[in-house]
C-alpha cells in the first residue's frame, strides 16, 4: 500500500547455467563493489546463483544518438559470465591475498571457498568501452571441513590492510582463515541453526544469533584464545575427519564443554524472535558502530557493546534489508514480501514505495549516471537498479463497462418497472387489468399480541372467482397488520360457491405452528345484477315456505331495480343468465327461474340463506322455525344432462391427448429420420419429409383445441357442480335430512368438481353412490366389513349410464323411500366435514337506505386518498362504536384474531349473533365503491371463528 | 547443494511448503537431527502465525459471563463498556451513527468493533447474529479454533509432534530448540495447556531471568483467562527488558480487564521507552475511540501518520471524523489517497461517493456509488443501497429513496436503520400503521439505535397515544440522553400529563 513506485533505472534477468531453468538466489548471492580495481573505482554489480553461474554487470547510462540520457541494460554492461561447478551461496570482495592489497572475489560454495581476482581485459583500459570482458583466476581455495553456511569478512584482530576470512558452517562451527591459511576452527556453543552473522570492526568482535534467538558477541581474541586451546587436541579431527553433514549437536555441545575453555560471549541481547540479516553501518569518521538486525517482526538497532538504540515494529513479512548513514541519521531500507519497499529513518517512515517482485537481498550501490541507487535481486534472478521516483503511481481502478445510454428507452424502462413495483409493493392488491367486472375489495387485519414473524396468509377461492393475490408472506405482524385483497370473477362462468377459506399459518413466539382458518361468503352482488324479471323460463323450482311469503325488495334490497314490484325480481349473472325470483303472497311459495338449472342453485341457496336471516330476526321471530319444502320436481333430468356434458368433454380430452402424443410421435420420427439424412456423408433428395415435418408441425397445433377443451371442460364442471350442489339441495328440502345424512350425501355425491385430477368426477362418484346403495340397502345389524369389497381401479366408464342409472336409484330412494342414511359409526366419526359453518345472520336494512352504487366499477385505481379515506371510515366506526349507538352507513366488518395464547384458552367460538363490537379485530368489508365516502353497504356479514381449527 | 541450506533459505524466502517437504524428507533419513526437526516446527508455526497483540474479537460469552472486570459500575469515562456519550466534543450520536455496542462507529472494520457488548442476556442473544454475521461465542472458542484446525494439515502421516508424548522436560531444558517448540505448540497446535507446561518449566530452569520465557507465559495465562496471573508475568518481564510487544500485551490484559486508563498508562510508558512506536499510538487511539473521546483518538491517529504517513486505519479513521464533523471536503482527501495507494473495495467507493454528495461534487457522486455496487459484496450491498437511499433523499427523490432502502432490506434483512427510514418515509406518506410496524422492527433489530423509538414515539403521540409514546421515548432517552428533541417530547408529554 503506497502511492509511489520504485523506477527501474536498470534491470535485466539472470538465467540458471543450464538453458531453460530459472535460476534460483538468495541473500548472499548479490554484491556490490569494484572487484576489478578499477581505478576512478566504479561500482559493478556481481551476481551468482545457486546453479553455479556468475555474472558482472556494469550498468551505466549511456547518450543516444539524440544527445539524450538513457538507461536500461545493453549486452555490453555484461563483463563477466562463467559458470561455476558448484553452486555459489555467498559471495564476498576483499584484500583476500597476502601478496598485494588488491580487491578480491571470494566465492563461498557448500565444500570450499574459492578467492580469485577479477581483471578486465580488452577494451580501453576497463574504461568500460566497447569489447571490454573481465577474466576471472583463481588464487587460492580452501576446501572446507563442514558444510560451509555463510561468510564473514573483516579486519579481525585488528591487521591492517588486509581482510581475513570466517566460515560458519551449518551445524554453527566458524572456520577462520587469515587469508591463505587456515587459522583456527570453533565451535560456537547453543547453535543449532545457523543464523546471520556480522562483524564489528572497532571492536573487533562477531556477532551471531544463537538458536535461542539471542543475539550473541564473541571477541575475536575471546574465539582465537578458547580454539587455541581446542584447536591442539581437535584440529586434525575438526578439519578432516568429521564428516561434513554430520549435525549431531550433542557432540558439538561436548565439545564445546570439554575442549578447552568454554567459549563465552562478551554480551548478549535476547531477540525473542528469529533474526532474517544482520548489517553493521558506520565505523567511520569517528562515527558510532550500530548494528542492524532483521528480525521476523522488526527491525532491532543495537550499539557496539549491546545496548538497545531502537526498536521498529513492523506488520509484515520483511524479506532483505539494507542500511546507510545519512546526516548523521541511520536511514533502512526494507522490503517485504508484500512487494513494497519501505524506507525508515531510525523509527519513522520516510518513504514507500511499490516493487515489481520481492527482493531477496538489497543494497546501495553509485553507478556512473545515477547515485544512491537501490540494487536488488530477485529469487528468480532479476536484478534491477532503481530509484525512488516521486512520480506517483497513482492507482487507477479498471474502467467500468460503459454503455451508451439511450435515454428514452431507459426512461420508458424505467416507467415501466415503476408501474411493476407500485403494482407489486402496494400490499392493498392492485387489480392489473380486469375489465368492467365488479370486485370486492376485503382487508384482512391481523392482530396480534406479540410481534410475529413471517405470518403466512393464504386465500383459497373456487375456481370462476378469482383473487388478487392468494399468498401474503408477512415478516413482522406487531399489533396489527392489515391486507388488502380483492375478490372478482375471473371467468364468465356460473359460479358454484362464493366461500373464500382465509388460512394463516404461523409460528407462535413458543415455537409452535399455528393455523388459523377463516371462512366467510362473498356478497351476491359480486357475481349478479339486476335486471327485469322475465315471466316464462326453461327450468323452475318452486320453494315452499310455512310462513308468510317476504316482499322480496326486502329480502335482496340491493338488488331491487324496481322497487315498486314486491314479488318479482330479476338477476342476470355477468355471462347473461337470467334469474327471476318470484313470490306468491297466496300459496307462500318462491319460484326461481331461469333458462339454465346452474343459475338457479346460488340464487336459491341465496335465497334461502337470506329467508332464514328475516325469519330469524328477532323482532320476527314468533316460536316456529321456518319450515322450507320443495314443490317442484326433481331436476334429475338437468342433473343427467350436465353430467353427458360433463363426460363428452372429458371424453374429448382423452381422444384430442392421444391425438396429441400420435402426431408428436410421428413429428420426432420424422425429425429422427431427417437427421439421418443429413448426417449422411452422401447427399440424397430429402423426398419431401420436409413437407411432412411442416405438415405434422401444423398438425401439432391441435394443442389450441385442447386448451380450447380443457376451458369448456372447466365451465362445464361449474355447472355441474352447481346442478349438483342444487339437486342435494332439494333432496334436503324435500326430504327433510338431519344435517348428518346430509353431509353424507353430499360426500359421495360430491358437489365439487376438480378439474386436473387423474380420476374424473363421474367414476368417483359411481363408487361412491355403489357404496352408499350397497351399505344401506343392507341389513343394519351385519356391521359392514371394512375391506370386504376390492373397490376395482377407478378408471373412466366407457359411458354414463350406470352412474345415470345408480344415481337415479339414489335419489329414488332418498326422496320416495325414505331411506335413512347411515354408516356405522367408526366410519361417521371419519367423514371430512366437507365445508366449515359458517353462521349467517342479516341485519334489519333501513327501508329508507338508497340503494347503493352498482358494483362495477373497478375499484383498481383507487386514488391513495379514497383509501384513507376508508380509514378514516372506519376508525370513525371504531369510535361510534365506542359510544354505543351504531350509525347505519356503516362497511360491514368481520373479525379475524390471531390469539397467541395455547389453543386451550383460545376463546370458544361464540354462539350464533355474535356480538361486532367486541370483537377485538375486524376483517374489513368495505363496499365495492369508487367514493371517497363510504356510502352504504348491501348487509352485514360476521363470523365467528370456525371451531376447532 | 546441501539439502538443509536450501531448507533454510526457503525459510528464509517464505517458501513454507518446499521448506518442510525438503525437511520431512531429511527427517526420514535421519529422526533424530535437531536442526531439521527445529526447522521444520518453525516452519510449519510461521504458516499459521498470528500477531496476537492486535485486536482480538470478545465473543459473546465473553462478554456476558465476564467476571474480570473489576468495577462492575465504573464511573463514566473509565470503562469501555458503560462508557455513555460524553460530551466532551466531537459529533454527538445524531450526526455518528454508533455500533450495537452504542461506541461511535469506527473508520476500520476491527475485530469486535463492530459487535456488540451488550448489557443483559436477553439483550444478546435478540441481538441479530445472522448467517453472515455468526460471531463465535467466545473468543477462546472462536478465532483460535479455526488456527487450531492447523494442525490437521498433516493428516497425512499423522501430527508431526505427538505432544502427548513429549518430554517437555526435557526440551525445557534444552534452550536452543524450546523456543521454537514453544512457538509450535501454542500457533501450530494451539494447546496452551501443553504450551504452558514447557513455558513455565522452561522459566524454571532459566532461574526466571529470561523475559521471553515470562511473556509466553502471561500470554499462555491470557488465553487461558487468567489475566491477573498474565499481568503478573508481563510485569515481571518488563523489569527484567523492555519490549514493545510486552506492553502491547499488558495493555490487552488491561482492556480485558476493562481498565482502559491502566492500558493508556501502559502505552503511555512503553511510548517513553520506544518514542513514537505506530503500534503504541494506535492502540491508544484506539482506546480513545472506545472512550467517545474522539478528538483525543484523532489526535493519536494523527501521530501515528506522522510515523508512518501510510498507515491505513488511521488516514480510514481521520477521513471517518473528518466526514462526520461536517467536512466531507476534508474527508474525501482522505479516501482518496486511500484510494491512490491501492485500496480498491466497495467501502472506500461508498465513502468516496458519500464524501463527493455532502461536498457538492455531484458529478462524480453517483460514479462511485456504481463502483460500490459493482464491486459490493453480499455483506456490504445493503449498507450501499442504504447509502444511496441518503443521497436519493438528499436530492429530493423520496420514490428512489424508497426503492433503495427497500434493496437493502433485500440484500440484508437485518438492516434496521433502512427499516427505520422506510418508517419516516411510510410515515410521510400517510400510512401510519406500516410506519408503526417499520419503527418497531427496527427497534427490535438494532436496539443500539435511539431513532427508531423516537419515530415510534412521535408516531404515537401525533394518533394520540400517548402513553406508548411516554413509555418509548424513555428507551430513546436511555440510549441517547442527550437528544433534544427526545427530551423536548417527554416535556410535552408531562405537563400534558399534569394537566390532567
Amino acid at each position: 500500500m503506497s502511492l509511489f513506485k520504485a523506477r527501474e533505472w536498470w534491470g535485466t534477468a539472470v538465467e540458471a547455467a543450464t538453458p531453460g531453468e530459472e535460476e534460483e538466489c538468495d541473500a548472499g548471492c548479490l554484491l556490490v563493489a569494484n572487484v576489478n580495481n578499477e581505478q576512478p573505482a566504479r561500482d559493478k554489480v556481481v551476481v551468482g546463483g545457486f546453479s553455479g553461474s556468475l555474472r558482472v554487470f556494469l550498468p551505466q547510462a549511456h547518450r543516444s544518438e539524440e544527445g539524450e540520457e538513457v538507461s536500461g541494460y545493453r549486452p555490453d554492461h555484461l563483463l563477466l559470465e562463467t559458470t561455476l561447478n558448484y553452486p555459489i551461496l555467498q559471495l564476498a570482495v576483499g584484500k583476500f591475498v597476502s601478496s598485494n592489497s588488491l580487491e578480491h572475489l571470494c566465492i563461498l560454495h557448500p565444500d570450499r571457498l574459492v578467492v580469485c581476482s577479477v581483471v578486465g581485459v580488452g577494451g580501453g583500459g576497463g574504461g568500460g568501452g566497447q569489447g571490454e570482458h573481465f577474466r576471472l583466476t583463481i588464487a587460492y581455495q580452501h576446501k572446507l571441513p563442514r558444510r560451509g553456511h555463510s561468510l564473514v569478512t573483516g579486519t579481525f584482530g585488528g591487521v591492517r590492510g588486509k581482510h581475513y576470512l570466517a566460515v560458519q558452517s551449518l551445524d554453527g562451527c566458524l572456520v577462520v582463515y587469515e587469508q591463505e591459511s587456515l587459522a583456527f576452527v570453533t565451535f560456537l556453543p547453543g547453535s543449532l541453526l545457523p543464523g546471520p552473522i556480522a562483524y564489528l570492526p572497532r571492536a573487533d568482535a562477531i556477532v551471531t544469533v544463537a538458536a535461542d534467538w539471542s543475539l550473541q558477541c564473541y571477541r575475536y581474541q575471546t574465539i582465537a584464545v578458547a580454539s587455541e586451546n581446542d584447536n591442539t587436541t581437535n584440529n586434525t579431527t575438526a578439519a578432516a575427519a568429521i564428516p561434513p553433514n554430520n549435525n549431531n549437536n550433542s557432540s558439538n555441545n561436548n565439545r564445546g564443554g570439554s575442549g578447552g575453555r568454554r567459549l563465552t560471549p562478551e554480551w548478549t541481547q535476547l531477540l525473542g524472535e528469529a533474526a532474517v540479516e544482520m548489517k553493521v553501518v558506520g565505523g567511520e569518521e569517528g562515527e558510532p558502530v550500530s548494528l542492524l538486525v532483521l528480525a521476523q517482526r522488526g527491525i532491532y538497532c543495537f550499539k557496539e557493546s549491546g545496548v538497545l538504540k531502537f526498536v521498529k515494529k513492523l506488520e509484515f513479512d520483511p524479506s532483505c534489508f539494507t542500511a546507510f548513514i545519512v546526516d548523521k541519521g541511520i536511514h533502512i531500507c526494507v522490503a517485504s514480501h508484500t512487494n513494497t519497499l519501505l524506507v525508515y529513518r531510525e523509527t519513522q517512515l520516510k518513504w514507500a514505495s511499490q516493487l515489481q517482485f520481492p527482493p531477496v537481498a538489497l543494497t546501495r550501490a553509485d553507478f556512473p549516471g545515477i547515485t544512491g541507487a537501490l540494487v536488488m535481486l530477485g529469487e528468480a534472478g532479476q536484478v534491477q537498479v532503481t530509484y525512488l521516483g516521486t512520480d506517483p503511481s497513482l492507482f487507477v481502478a479498471p474502467p467500468t463497462e460503459t454503455r451508451e445510454i439511450n435515454y428514452d428507452h431507459t426512461d420508458k424502462e424505467l416507467v415501466r418497472l415503476h408501474k411493476i413495483i407500485k403494482a407489486s409493493t402496494k400490499d392493498t392488491g392492485a387489480l392489473v387489468g380486469m375489465g368492467r367486472v365488479p370486485a370486492v375489495p376485503v382487508v384482512l387485519r391481523i392482530t396480534a399480541h406479540t410481534p410475529l414473524n413471517t405470518v403466512r396468509v393464504n386465500v383459497a377461492v373456487e375456481k370462476p372467482i378469482g383473487v388478487t393475490q392468494d399468498t401474503f408472506v408477512l415478516r413482522t405482524v406487531c399489533d396489527t397488520s392489515q391486507i388488502m385483497i380483492k375478490f372478482y370473477q375471473a371467468e364468465p362462468y356460473i359460479p358454484p360457491s362464493l366461500s373464500v377459506t382465509i388460512i394463516t399459518s404461523y409460528v407462535s413466539h413458543t415455537g409452535a405452528p399455528r393455523i388459523n382458518t377463516v371462512q366467510l361468503e362473498l356478497p351476491l352482488r359480486l357475481v349478479v345484477r339486476p335486471c327485469t324479471p322475465s315471466k316464462e323460463a326453461d327450468h323452475k323450482i318452486t320453494i315452499s315456505s310455512n310462513k308468510a311469503a317476504v316482499n322480496l325488495p326486502d329480502l335482496f334490497p340491493e338488488l331491487v331495480q324496481d322497487a315498486g314490484v314486491g314479488t318479482a325480481i330479476g338477476l342476470q349473472y355477468y355471462n347473461g343468465m337470467e334469474v327471476t325470483i318470484l313470490s306468491s303472497r297466496t300459496t307462500n311459495r318462491y319460484r326461481l327461474q331461469s333458462d339454465s338449472m346452474a343459475a338457479l342453485w346460488l340464487i336459491l341457496k341465496e335465497l334461502m340463506r337470506r329467508l332464514k336471516g328475516y325469519w330469524n330476526q328477532p323482532s320476527r321471530r314468533d316460536g316456529e322455525e321456518l319450515q322450507l319444502g320443495v314443490a317442484s320436481s326433481f331436476p334429475t333430468h338437468e342433473l343427467f344432462f350436465e353430467i353427458d356434458a360433463h363426460f363428452i368433454r372429458r371424453k374429448k380430452h382423452k381422444e384430442l391427448e392421444l391425438q396429441l402424443a400420435r402426431r408428436s410421435a410421428q413429428f420426432r420420427a420424422v425429425q429422427r429420420r431427417l437427421l439421418t439424412k443429413f448426417k449422411d456423408k452422401t447427399p440424397t433428395p430429402l423426398a419431401n419429409l420436409d413437407s411432412l415435418l411442416e405438415g405434422t408441425y401444423k398438425q401439432i397445433h391441435v394443442t389450441d383445441v385442447i386448451t380450447e377443451n380443457l376451458k369448456g371442460m372447466e365451465e362445464d364442471g361449474c355447472q355441474l357442480s352447481c346442478v349438483v350442489r342444487l339437486v342435494l339441495e332439494m333432496t334436503r328440502l324435500a326430504t327433510g335430512m338431519s344435517d348428518q345424512e346430509f353431509a353424507l350425501l353430499s360426500a359421495a355425491v360430491s358437489p365439487v368438481v376438480h378439474l386436473s385430477m387423474e380420476q374424473g368426477w363421474e367414476e368417483t362418484t359411481d363408487a361412491a353412490i355403489t357404496f352408499l346403495l350397497r351399505s344401506y340397502s343392507r341389513p343394519p345389524p351385519t356391521p359392514m366389513p371394512r375391506d370386504a369389497p376390492p373397490t376395482p381401479e377407478l378408471t373412466m366408464p366407457p359411458d354414463t349410464s350406470k352412474l345415470k342409472k345408480h344415481l337415479g336409484i339414489l335419489l329414488d330412494k332418498i326422496t320416495k323411500g325414505g331411506a335413512q342414511l347411515s354408516l356405522d359409526s367408526t366410519s361417521e366419526t371419519k367423514m371430512p366435514e366437507l365445508s366449515k359453518e359458517t353462521v349467517w345472520h342479516d341485519e334489519p336494512e333501513d327501508p329508507s337506505e338508497p340503494p347503493p352504487p352498482p358494483p362495477e366499477d373497478d375499484p383498481t385505481n383507487v386514488p391513495l386518498g379514497s383509501r384513507l379515506g376508508e380509514d378514516r371510515a372506519r376508525s370513525a366506526r371504531i369510535r361510534s362504536a365506542r359510544q354505543g349507538p351504531r350509525p347505519p352507513l356503516t362497511p360491514a366488518s368481520l373479525s379475524e384474531d390471531m390469539p397467541e395464547e395455547d389453543p386451550a384458552t383460545e376463546p370458544t367460538p361464540s354462539e350464533e349473533l355474535p356480538d361486532l363490537t367486541g370483537d377485538p379485530a375486524a376483517i374489513q368489508l368495505p363496499p365495492p365503491t369508487v367514493e371517497e365516502e363510504p356510502r352504504a353497504t348491501s348487509s352485514r356479514h360476521t363470523f365467528t371463528r370456525p371451531p376447532g381449527t | 547443494m546441501d539439502p538443509l541450506f536450501l531448507a533454510l533459505s526457503c525459510f528464509r524466502r517464505r517458501k513454507f511448503d518446499r521448506c518442510i517437504k525438503i525437511c520431512t524428507e531429511l527427517l526420514s533419513k535421519n529422526p533424530y537431527d535437531q536442526a531439521v526437526w527445529s526447522l521444520k516446527t518453525r516452519a510449519l508455526t510461521e504458516q499459521v502465525w498470528v500477531d496476537e497483540c492486535d485486536g482480538e474479537e470478545e465473543g459473546l460469552a465473553d462478554v456476558l459471563m465476564d467476571d474480570n472486570t473489576i468495577a462492575s459500575v465504573a464511573r463514566p469515562g473509565t470503562s469501555l463498556r458503560t462508557a455513555p456519550p460524553s460530551s466532551a466534543g466531537g459529533p454527538s450520536q445524531t450526526f455518528r451513527p454508533s455500533t450495537q455496542s452504542g461506541r461511535p462507529l469506527s473508520g476500520v472494520v476491527r475485530p469486535g468493533s463492530q459487535g456488540g457488548r451488550p448489557g443483559t442476556m436477553d439483550q444478546a442473544l435478540r441481538t441479530p447474529r445472522t448467517a453472515q454475521t455468526a460471531r463465535p461465542v467466545s473468543a477462546t472458542s472462536g478465532r483460535h479454533v479455526r488456527l487450531g484446525t492447523a494442525s490437521m494439515i498433516q493428516v497425512g502421516e499423522g501430527p508431526f509432534i505427538n505432544l502427548a508424548r513429549l518430554n517437555v522436560a526435557k526440551y525445557a531444558a534444552q534452550q536452543n530448540i524450546a523456543k521454537a517448540l514453544f512457538e509450535y505448540i501454542y500457533f501450530h497446535e494451539n494447546d496452551v495447556r501443553h504450551a504452558l507446561d514447557l513455558a513455565a518449566q522452561a522459566t524454571q530452569v532459566l532461574e526466571f531471568k529470561d523475559w521471553w520465557w515470562k511473556v509466553q507465559l502471561g500470554r499462555c495465562y491470557y488465553r487461558l483467562g487468567l489475566f491477573r496471573d498474565a499481568e503478573k508475568q508481563f510485569k515481571s518481564a518488563l523489569k527484567l527488558q523492555d519490549n514493545i510487544n510486552t506492553y502491547l500485551l499488558l495493555g490487552r490484559v488491561y482492556i480485558r480487564l476493562d481498565q482502559p486508563m491502566a492500558a493508556l498508562e501502559v502505552y503511555r510508558e512503553g511510548l517513553d521507552k520506544f518514542p513514537g512506536e505506530v503500534t503504541l499510538l494506535t492502540a491508544m487511539a484506539r482506546i480513545y475511540e472506545g472512550l467517545h473521546d474522539l478528538p483525543k483518538a484523532v489526535k493519536y491517529y494523527r501521530d501515528v501518520l506522522h510515523y508512518d504517513a501510510t498507515h491505513v486505519e488511521a488516514i480510514a479513521c481521520t477521513a471517518t471524523t473528518h466526514f462526520y464533523s461536517d467536512q466531507p471536503e476534508v474527508a474525501l482527501r482522505f479516501y482518496r489517497r486511500l484510494l491512490q495507494m491501492g485500496i480498491y473495495n466497495c467501502e472506500i467507493f461508498n465513502n468516496l461517493g458519500l464524501c463527493c454528495f455532502y461536498a457538492q461534487q455531484y458529478d462524480m457522486t453517483l460514479t462511485c456509488f456504481e463502483r460500490a455496487l459493482s464491486l459490493a459484496t453480499d455483506r456490504s450491498i445493503a449498507d450501499v443501497w442504504y447509502n444511496l437511499g441518503h443521497v436519493a433523499l438528499g436530492i429530493g427523490d423520496i420514490n428512489l429513496a424508497y426503492q433503495c432502502f427497500r434493496l437493502a432490506l433485500v440484500s440484508d434483512n437485518d438492516h434496521g436503520e433502512s427499516y427505520n427510514n422506510l418508517g419516516v418515509l411510510e410515515y410521510r406518506r400517510g400510512n401510519l400503521e406500516t410506519a408503526r410496524a417499520f419503527f418497531m422492527t427496527a427497534a427490535n433489530l438494532s436496539p443500539h439505535m435511539f431513532q427508531p423509538h423516537y419515530n415510534h414515539a412521535k408516531l404515537a403521540h401525533k394518533v394520540g397515544d400517548l402513553q406508548t409514546s411516554f413509555i418509548i421515548v424513555q428507551k430513546a432517552l436511555a440510549l441517547f440522553p442527550e437528544h433534544v428533541d427526545s427530551k423536548e417530547l417527554l416535556k410535552t408529554l408531562e405537563t400534558h400529563f399534569h394537566t390532567l
